[in-house]
Order: C-alpha cells, then sequence, then structure tokens
C-alpha cells in the first residue's frame, strides 16, 4: 500500500497496534520495552571542536557549539550567557514544514495525522482484514466519529508524535532542552565571565535535526550536552587592569584551548505510554481495589463483547495490574500511536533535573518511578557512553600532535 | 450585530423625534446599569472590578512605586490590556493616551510628593476581560467602553491606599531612601477622604449625537445610528480637557454643530454629580473578605 | 538561602502551615454568566485566577481565526494573560513568552484527556485564563479554574482534574507552596484525573534526588486529592440550590 501523506501505511499500524497490545506486548523490531536503540555518538570534524553528531537507531541528531564574545546581561555581570537553538525543518522528515506560526495554541495539525485508528477485533485474520479496511476509511475519510464503544482507541494524542502539532512540538521540545541542560546548570555560566560586568562568553549550541525516527528529544540532549564536553574555547587573558586592560585571544596554536566547565551531566529519556482500555476505564477503573472491580466490569461489558477476553487475560495478570505499556525510545512509528509521553531528564549522581510528562494517559504514580529508575539505568549507561568517545578522541588529538608538549587535558570537566 | 434598514431607520428616527426614545427606554441622561466594587487585589495599593450587564468588564489595578524624580509627566504611567486585541495597537495607544492625559490634567500630584526628592510613581494597568462578540468588528465601537474604563480608574484610584512614611520628609540634605511603616492599619489612602485636600481623578462621559438630540453612555444599537460621539471630561465639579469627537458610527459621517457640543456638555454636567456620588459611595465601602468579589 | 525560614525545626513554614496544609481555598463557578460560557474564580492563598470558557462553538466562526476542525475531537485553545498586576513587583509578560507558551499547551493537554472528546468533534472550546495575582502555584492555579470552568459550561468531563504543587525543603515534602517557597526550593507540579493515583500531569523543573520523589508524589497526590474534594463541595452547592431554585 502507498504512503498517504507522511501517515504510515495502514499494516504497518495494524501490526503494530497487535503486537503491542499482546500478552506480553512485543516490539516490532522485538527490542524490550524499556530498551533504548544503540546510540552512537560521532565527533563530525577531526579538527573542529563541539561539533558532535548522534544517532539513535535511525534519529540522525547534529549539534554545534560555538561562542562568542559578548557583554553580560545587566543584571547578571557575573555571568555568561548560553542560548540553545532548536528548529525542526522539513529536513529531518517532510511530515515537518518549516517556519511554523507561533500561534501555539491554537495551532491547527500541520498535516492530518492518524488521529485515531479504530481497530476492532483484531484476533483472527479475516476480522482483522475488515478492520483494516475500516481504519483505512477512518484516515481517509477523518470524519468516522468513534462512537463504537467496543472499538480500542489508539493513537490521538500523540504527545510527542510527529506533526500532529508541530508548533506545540517545537515549543515544548525546546523548553524541554532549555530546561534540561540550562536550567540544570550543566554549564557554569560563572565560569564564561571573562571581565565582570563588561565582558564575557556567549555559548551558543545550535542542534539540528537530520533525520527523524520518534524521540527527537533524547538524541538532542545528548547531542548538546556531549557538544559541550567536547567544546574548546579559545583562550583569553586580560593584560593590564582598570581602563587601560586589554583582553588578548589566543588562538589554538598559540596556547592549548579551554574546555567548557561542565558541572555535570543531564540526559533525556522519554517513555511513550499505551493502553488498550478506553479513556473512561483509564480514569474510572482505577479506584478498582482493584483486580475485582476491574473483572467485574470487564464481565458486564463482555455480554454483548466478545473480544474483551483478551484483555480479560490482561488483568488476569499480576504484574500488569494497570494496563499501560510503556516503552522507551519509540520509534516514528510507534510515537504515531502513543497516547501520552513522559520525559525524565537525570544524571549520574541520580539527580532529576527535569520531568515533564502533560497530559496524555494517566499513568500509575509507582509506574512513573519504576520508569525513573529505568531512566537511571540508562542515563548510566549512555554517560559511559559519552565519557568514552570523548576520551577516544581527546586520545586521537593527542597523537595526533604527539609533539607539541603543552597537551593538557582539564579532567575538571567530567569529572 | 447586523441591522436591518427599518430597525436603523425605526431607532434613528425615535432618536431624533421631539420626544426622544431609546431602544432600552433609557432617558437621555440614564446609563445602563453597572456594577463595581474595589479593593480586591491584596498585591496592588489599589484595584476596581466595574462590569456592564452584556458582559464588558474592565480590571483596573493601580500600583505604587518609590521613585527620585520630580518630571510630573512619567508618575502617572497606564496601560491597558484588551482581550482578543494585540499589545500596542494603535486603538490602545489612543485610549492609554486620552486616560492618562485626562488623569494628568486632573490629578494633585501633591498626592504623590513624598518628600523632597523622592515622589510615589503610579502604574495603572487596566485589563479588559470581555467584550462582547459584536465589539470586535468595529473598531469605533472599542471607544465606548473609554467611559467604563475612566470609571474603573477612578475607582482604583479612589480604593488605593499608600503606606505611611517614616523616614524624615525634608531629605534635601541627607543621602537616605525613604523607609515606611509595616503597618497598614496606618495607611493612608492616596485621594484624601476629607472634604479640604481632596481631589477628584477625570472621569470621561460619552456622549451620541443624533440630530438634535443628545444621549449619554449609547448602546451598541444606538451607536449604529449615531452621527456623532463626543468625549467630555469631567473632574473637580468641572468639565475639562480632553474634549474629543469621536467617530462613534462609521454610517453617515456628518460635520458636528457646534451648539450640540455645548448640549452634550451641559449633559454631562446634569449627570456627573450623580456618577461622582455613586462612585464614592462604592469606593467607601469596605470589603471584609477578598473573594466575595467575584 | 533566604531571610526567611521556610520551615522551622517545630514543622512550620513561612505563612505559619504544617508540611501537608493547603492554603486557603475558595473557588466559586458562573462568575461571569453573560460574557462565557462557563466561568470560574479560583483563589488559593493569594494565587487567584479567573478562568472563562466559550464553547463548544462552531470552529468556523471563532475569533483566532478558523482552525482546522479535527473529526473526533474538540479543538482546544488556551490563552493565558498574566497582566503586569499579578506579581508583587510589577512585571510585563510579553504575549510571545515562551514559558506562558509552554504552560498552556500544558493545560491544553491535560483537558484533552479529561474531557470526553467524542462529544464534541469539530467544536472549538476557547480556554482563557486571567491570572489576577501570582503567589506561587500558577499551573495548579489555572488548571483548577479550568476543571470548574467546564464544569460550569456543562461539557462533559470523565472527572475532576485537580492539581498542585509540593516543594521540596531538604528532606521534608511541602503541598501548595507559596511563591516565597518556589523561589529558593525545587518543586513538582502534579495533576490528577479523578480520584485514582494515577497521574496526568507531571512537571517539575529543578533539581530533586530521585529518592525523594515518592515522597513528593504521595504528598502531591493527596494534595489533589484534598483540592478535588474542595471544589466537588462547592460544585454540589451550588447544584443544590440550583435544583431548589427549579421546583
Amino acid at each position: 500500500m502507498p504512503h498517504i501523506d507522511n501517515t504510515l501505511p495502514i499494516p504497518n499500524i495494524i501490526t503494530l497496534h497487535s503486537l503491542l497490545s499482546g500478552n506480553p506486548p512485543l516490539r516490532p523490531s522485538l527490542r524490550q520495552l524499556t530498551e533504548p536503540r544503540p546510540l552512537e555518538i560521532s565527533i563530525a570534524s577531526s579538527t573542529e571542536y563541539g561539533h558532535i553528531e548522534v544517532k539513535l537507531g535511525e534519529t540522525y541528531v547534529s549539534c554545534k557549539v560555538s561562542a562568542q564574545i559578548t557583554s553580560p546581561y545587566e543584571d547578571r555581570p557575573f555571568e555568561g550567557t548560553f542560548a540553545i537553538g532548536t528548529e525542526i525543518t522539513p529536513m529531518c522528515s517532510p511530515a515537518f514544514t518549516s517556519g511554523v506560526n507561533a500561534d501555539f495554541s491554537t495551532a491547527a495539525p500541520a498535516i492530518v495525522p492518524a488521529t485515531a485508528i479504530s481497530v476492532n477485533n483484531i484476533d483472527s485474520n479475516k476480522e482483522g482484514q475488515t478492520s483494516a479496511t475500516a481504519a483505512t476509511n477512518n484516515i481517509n475519510n477523518n470524519n468516522n466519529n468513534n462512537n463504537n464503544d467496543n472499538a480500542v482507541t489508539m493513537g490521538g494524542g500523540a504527545v510527542m508524535g510527529l506533526a500532529a502539532d508541530q508548533a506545540a512540538t517545537e515549543i515544548l521540545l525546546s523548553r524541554l532542552i532549555e530546561k534540561a541542560v540550562r536550567r540544570s546548570n550543566a554549564l557554569d555560566l560563572e565560569s564564561l565571565c571573562i571581565i565582570a560586568g563588561q565582558k564575557c562568553w556567549a555559548v551558543r549550541a545550535d542542534v539540528r535535526f537530520l533525520n527523524y525516527d520518534g524521540n527527537l528529544v533524547d538524541a538532542a540532549s545528548v547531542a548538546v550536552i556531549t557538544a559541550l564536553l567536547h567544546y574548546r574555547k579559545p583562550d583569553v587573558e586580560v593584560i593590564g587592569s582598570g581602563e587601560g586592560s586589554e583582553l588578548v585571544m589566543y588562538d589554538e596554536k598559540q596556547r592549548e584551548m579551554v574546555p567548557l566547565s561542565v558541572l555535570h551531566i543531564p540526559i533525556c529519556v522519554t517513555f511513550q505510554f499505551f493502553s488498550t482500555e478506553s479513556v473512561e476505564r483509564n480514569i474510572k477503573g482505577e479506584n478498582a481495589n482493584s483486580l475485582v472491580n476491574n473483572k467485574n466490569y470487564i464481565k458486564e461489558n463482555s455480554d454483548n463483547d466478545d473480544d474483551d477476553l483478551e484483555r480479560m487475560d490482561i488483568d488476569n495478570d499480576a504484574p500488569r495490574g494497570s494496563n499501560e505499556i510503556i516503552i522507551v525510545d519509540a520509534t516514528a512509528e510507534e510515537e504515531l500511536l502513543s497516547q501520552g509521553s513522559m520525559t525524565v531528564t537525570l544524571n549520574s549522581n541520580k539527580e532529576l533535573c527535569q520531568i515533564s510528562k502533560s497530559g496524555g494517559l494517566n499513568v500509575d504514580s509507582v509506574r512513573i518511578l519504576e520508569c525513573c529508575q529505568i531512566a537511571s539505568d540508562i542515563v548510566n549507561k549512555w554517560t559511559k557512553e559519552i565519557k568514552k568517545v570523548l576520551a577516544a578522541d581527546i586520545e586521537k588529538r593527542r597523537d595526533l600532535r604527539a609533539e607539541r608538549v603543552l597537551s593538557v587535558v582539564n579532567d575538571r570537566s567530567t569529572e | 450585530m447586523v441591522l436591518s434598514v427599518a430597525e436603523s431607520a425605526f431607532i434613528y428616527d425615535s432618536l431624533v423625534s421631539s420626544h426622544p426614545s431609546r431602544p432600552d427606554s433609557r432617558k437621555p441622561t440614564q446609563y445602563r446599569p453597572l456594577k463595581a466594587n474595589c479593593g480586591f487585589l491584596p498585591n496592588s495599593n489599589g484595584s476596581s472590578r466595574i462590569y456592564n450587564p452584556d458582559g464588558t468588564e474592565c480590571i483596573s489595578s493601580v500600583k505604587a512605586k518609590v521613585i527620585r524624580s520630580n518630571n510630573i509627566s512619567d508618575l502617572i504611567n497606564v496601560e491597558i490590556n484588551i482581550f482578543g486585541e494585540k499589545d500596542n495597537t494603535t486603538l490602545c495607544q489612543h485610549l492609554t493616551t486620552l486616560i492618562k492625559e485626562s488623569l494628568n490634567d486632573s490629578f494633585d500630584f501633591n498626592a504623590l510628593k513624598l518628600t523632597d526628592k523622592y515622589y510615589f510613581q503610579l502604574y495603572i494597568d487596566i485589563s479588559i476581560l470581555y467584550l462582547p462578540e459584536d465589539f470586535r468588528y468595529s473598531s469605533y465601537t472599542f471607544y465606548s467602553i473609554l467611559s467604563l474604563i475612566s470609571m474603573g480608574v477612578y475607582l482604583a484610584l479612589k480604593s488605593a491606599k499608600l503606606p505611611l512614611l517614616v523616614s524624615d520628609k525634608k531629605d534635601f540634605e541627607v543621602e537616605e531612601e525613604p523607609t515606611f511603616s509595616d503597618d497598614w492599619e496606618v495607611s493612608s489612602y492616596l485621594i484624601p477622604r476629607d472634604s479640604i485636600s481632596t481631589f477628584q481623578p477625570a472621569l470621561v462621559f460619552i456622549v451620541g449625537i443624533a440630530g438634535n438630540t443628545v444621549i449619554i453612555d449609547p448602546s451598541l444599537e444606538e451607536e449604529h445610528v449615531l452621527e456623532h460621539g463626543v468625549c467630555v471630561t469631567w473632574s473637580n465639579s468641572k468639565i475639562t480637557t480632553p474634549i474629543q469627537s469621536l467617530a462613534l458610527s462609521t454610517s453617515n459621517n456628518k460635520a458636528i454643530k457646534p451648539n450640540l457640543v455645548i448640549k452634550s456638555m451641559d449633559l454631562v454636567e446634569q449627570v456627573a454629580g450623580d456618577v461622582i456620588n455613586a462612585l464614592n459611595t462604592i469606593s467607601e465601602q469596605e470589603i471584609d473578605e477578598f473573594d466575595v468579589v467575584f | 538561602m533566604s531571610r526567611f525560614e521556610l520551615f522551622s525545626p517545630e514543622g512550620l513554614r513561612v505563612d505559619g502551615r504544617r508540611y501537608n496544609e493547603l492554603r486557603a481555598f475558595d473557588c466559586s463557578i458562573n462568575t461571569h454568566p453573560h460574557s462565557s460560557d462557563g466561568s470560574a474564580y479560583i483563589s488559593q492563598g493569594n494565587t487567584k485566577v479567573l478562568c472563562l470558557i466559550r464553547g463548544p462553538s462552531d470552529t468556523l466562526t471563532t475569533t483566532s481565526g478558523a482552525t482546522a476542525s479535527s473529526a473526533d475531537e474538540p479543538t482546544i485553545s488556551v490563552s493565558i494573560i498574566q497582566p503586569p498586576y499579578a506579581t508583587t513587583e510589577r512585571k510585563s509578560t510579553s504575549r510571545t513568552d515562551r514559558r506562558m507558551a509552554e504552560l498552556s499547551i500544558i493545560i491544553k493537554r491535560a483537558l484533552q484527556q479529561c474531557i470526553v472528546k467524542k462529544n464534541y468533534s469539530r467544536t472549538l472550546i476557547e480556554v482563557s485564563i486571567t491570572i489576577l495575582q501570582l503567589d506561587g502555584s500558577l499551573l495548579p492555579a489555572c488548571i483548577n479554574a479550568a476543571t470548574l470552568a467546564l464544569i460550569d459550561a456543562g461539557i462533559s468531563m470523565y472527572d475532576y482534574i485537580s492539581a498542585c504543587n509540593v516543594a521540596l525543603y531538604d528532606t521534608f515534602p511541602l503541598v501548595d507552596s507559596n511563591s516565597l517557597e518556589e523561589n529558593d526550593l525545587s518543586f513538582l507540579t502534579i495533576g490528577i484525573i479523578g480520584n485514582g493515583d494515577k497521574i496526568n500531569l507531571l512537571l517539575m523543573e529543578d533539581k530533586v534526588p530521585l529518592d525523594k520523589l515518592q515522597k513528593l508524589i504521595d504528598l502531591g497526590i493527596t494534595g489533589c486529592h484534598n483540592i478535588r474534594q474542595l471544589m466537588d463541595n462547592v460544585v454540589r452547592e451550588i447544584g443544590i440550590d440550583l435544583l431548589s431554585k427549579k421546583l
């Protein structure tokens, strides 16, 4: 089946849905639910500093850090400035358009996404076939009111999902990165001060999304923090004092470049939530104490609805008392179906820098705590990865300039 | 709102007839019912909420700040924020200037004087919470909220309290910043309530003109058929500037007859006293609990 | 650290509350019957918020320009206005402020989840929030006010969505934080639909040790339930009042 706009081919959605709602839930790539895709960090340029490319599966993000000397803000004379630029362009996926106007709150979907896909029966092949047709109609016509109570509705609020609401996605994404890296004081702004109240460094991190396959946030956060760690700014010296002081900047050949003072390494981990039950049950069924009520509820319903049996099985499964399926590092396909997302930012000291879950599926607090624990493990893994790549690069560069005696590696930055 | 030819002709004819009658059977000197209360924002020195039955609502706040300046023109700052309108539209700016100028003319700046060097600077912020849908199609109709805003500002200023100065008033020689008493019980009103030193901030009245008839506070239906509008400012028991003609209606812009301006000023003189009394009564009501306002 | 002792050894906070005590909570609905379809006023301590809701209305006749209608859910537009006088120090907030933009998206998404979407396909619900006074707990107050206004507008919802802030002082969580506490401490915003333990909204911007998170969430959930109860009481009171008038 050909692609319709930028939505997924229908069979894929059906497959994905059935896999995820199975018992145990599966992902198309057979990845574990809580296992991220392999992270590849590469240093883009062998001569320049601070240009990093990060590959998370097929998601491809590049970040370049640059610095120049400006005057500090009047109310913060002892601090440098740091800005992060994130812009989503059609480069990463045709689903995005560039230069979306900023009217975020009412912004219409840029492209009609697969808003809601009704999948009625996916038990048997035959029925699956009909439902696929139903779903096709639904997408094509997009006027099918999902009044059918039996319908399992997925998608809809794809919170971080694709271009559903690009303006909102962009704002949330930039705020997320901003909160994760800037607000958490990952970069020591005071170390950027050169002459108090007069001269300071203005550091910029520009993120470009080269390819989109889900989970832009995590990839971007890794890219930004790695680029900051890798960046070296030219050494400056203030000669003389008072009025007649002069600022001298040394280039790479004259003096070793200075790394930025990065205090900790915050990394974002994004979770996507799915549920096979209706919104109503997600809200009402929760004070079920718990399985008993749940079951009764299902039995009442199941009189006129046979395929609920499958869900009953899930309910019988003790560890999955609540019905949410949580996956880590979703692909674009999975994000499309997602009913809610949460981004957690942690560093390796087990400090939470930021959590953001806005709306979407309601998730048990216990599950959220579990998520944070999972995130912590992933962050540790990725932090090691970052450090490994950086250390290897330092070695490489040192070899290149082995003759230089001056070589000083300031280890303070990476603990 | 779109009026048919017959409707607007009917309204116009009944307004210009020898016994003018208004569509809502008001007298020419009668306002639409208004509700107001004040002093409900604990973070502001003074505040007021005034609203029309059609939903138009204006919340004003007065905040005082100590500055070292004696440039009278920046002691009063006005900012107007209208629901659904962007900041800094010409309309907002025009309304702001009108309100600010009328206040500057009527204000007794001695009330703001703290010491030899320091003054209170007032920030008057006005938000229009809601305008009826019909208002938004014509920018001219926006002027009809001018009168409401000025009453809101009047109430907010009337309810504004300033803390008691505890440092020396004569600080010409000494370098010290003014200090204030922490006790709000001993604070005083910005506009004194005794009869000698009191003054009235300006009120703006909108008068509609059709034929030889002048009416106060024209409603939306009336504005559609009016030939002219005049805004007249009233303060300290007399008519003051600014007096401006307003294009209340786009339909038929005839020239305004001088005697009609005089007539509208007479009309304002008739009603102003009552309006001031009513507003004063409201501003003197004490609010025990902040939240009863809503 | 601040000049104030935010949490005394005796267990009292700056404003004399205990750790699990909400500020004076007051709310009313139908405050602006003529200018909106649903309206509510909420005051949590010195934070006072007004919320007006217009809709559900036809998507074509909007003031904010025609928006594409969605076939199976309402278009919700949220605008937050923070007038300059809302804060103690007068401060103008630009309308294009990114933080405000983020807040309105968050509120929009939270509301989307508790409205029975299928009843309002191809309609527009305009939510406009005015912050009259700000003293901490901004987002929770906005969300609580929006819930009440939605109820007043008669829009069908699965349940209340209630939210509250929890600040962390050393190892003590403090519910319903005010601006003094929020300036110096890390805090977390929690939003919950209904009376359960499932979290709809979770937002935190400052650093918190991972092992303290559970405490914060637990207290936050209790706080949300309390607020929901308080709102429910008021709504029911007004409901009984309305019914008695009908008879």
